[in-house]
């Protein structure tokens, strides 16, 4: 199984460098930009076979080490077989 | 006293830490490695600066894993002495040892500089050698040095006493409002809630000696090697040296 997890600062936590690249967005022509969040993706390939075991932990690996749930939050986004196997294909 | 200092990989302050206690203050220094499981007979435990695993992930985030955790914990529990100096500071939030975070400084850049800060707490282990409101002239090397915290967290802080270090200017007036690098409350530096562990983003260690420009750091590193403050022999020994010559005693 492979599960990408988006780490990002939380929306009340001030995110300088996410400021700065909204910041030189806006002086590269795309004054749409609004604000950007630097954030991390972490791409976890795991093999045990049970999938909802996984996912749990998964969301436990994120608690315990991959966020820091006192300033980000994280979203896990489990990638499905056949979404992988068309990815590579394509 | 036994000083023992822990080796994580990176973590690239160690021999100033060792510096300041074996060469500066004549202490037993020894080295302990992050995959050991005790930290020996050590009467004081120090956690250096530097970068421990490169920093990857968050700063101190990735020492979680290490065997020495275990030991490190007991000795917070056991009320031992700790000092987490800039990265140890990282990594003792890092471990829940000590409440908050640290991010990235406001300006987003590696801050390479000396900094004044002034003293809060003058009564833990850590810091009863200091003076309240005393200015301290410390150099700081970070990136990630802009303390933060919860609202809930940081009443406590303050309600308790807990804060060590302030940023503040040269006159030792502290802006809450733009404080230097953006720690909220210009936090520079915590105690835990049995004030036997201090963390500071700041390094006194490199502020011991006059070639280094400052010699503030001494009264942080040494207070929990020499008791209670000095105070009155100083007293004593200004008297001493002043009588005579006011000619009073005849």
């Amino acid at each position: 199984m492979e599960a990408k997890v988006i780490v990002e600062l939380k929306d009340e936590i001030l995110d300088p460098a996410g400021r700065a690249r909204a910041d030189r967005l806006n002086h590269l022509g795309f004054p749409e930009v609004k604000n950007a969040k630097l954030g991390k993706c972490i791409h976890l390939y795991i093999e045990t076979g049970d999938r909802e075991k996984e996912k749990e932990r998964i969301e436990d690996m994120c608690r315990k080490l991959l966020a820091n749930e006192l300033i980000e939050s994280f979203e896990i986004i489990h990638e499905k077989e056949e979404q992988r196997q068309a990815k590579v294909t394509s | 006293m036994k000083i023992a200092v822990v080796v994580f990989p990176g973590s690239g302050g160690v021999a100033d830490a060792v510096y300041a206690y074996r060469d500066v203050l004549k202490q037993e220094v020894f080295t302990v490695w992050h995959q050991e499981e005790s930290i020996g007979d050590a009467d004081v435990l120090v956690i250096p600066g530097g970068s421990a695993f490169g920093d990857y992930l968050r700063p101190g985030a990735l020492c979680k894993a290490s065997p020495i955790i275990g030991a490190i914990r007991k000795f917070e529990r056991d009320d031992r002495p700790i000092i987490g100096l800039g990265n140890g500071f990282q990594i003792l939030c890092e471990l829940d040892i000590l409440p908050g975070v640290l991010l990235p400084n406001l300006n987003s850049r590696f801050m390479n500089t000396d900094t004044f800060v002034t003293a809060d707490n003058t009564k833990s282990i850590w810091t009863r050698h200091l003076e309240e409101g005393e200015i301290l002239t410390l150099p700081i090397s970070c990136y990630c040095g802009r303390y933060y915290a919860d609202k809930r967290t940081l009443k406590d802080l303050e309600e308790e006493g807990h804060i060590a270090l302030r940023f503040c200017d040269l006159e030792g007036d502290v802006d809450l409002s733009q404080p230097f690098n953006g720690s909220v409350n210009a936090i520079a530096g915590i105690l835990n809630r049995h004030e036997n562990v201090l963390g500071v983003i700041t390094h006194p260690e490199r502020a011991i000696e006059q070639f280094m420009g400052s010699v503030d750091g001494l009264p942080l590193l040494e207070s929990v090697l020499r008791g209670e403050k000095p105070v009155e022999i100083a007293q004593e020994d200004e008297d001493f040296d002043f009588e005579p010559e006011d000619g009073d005693r005849d």
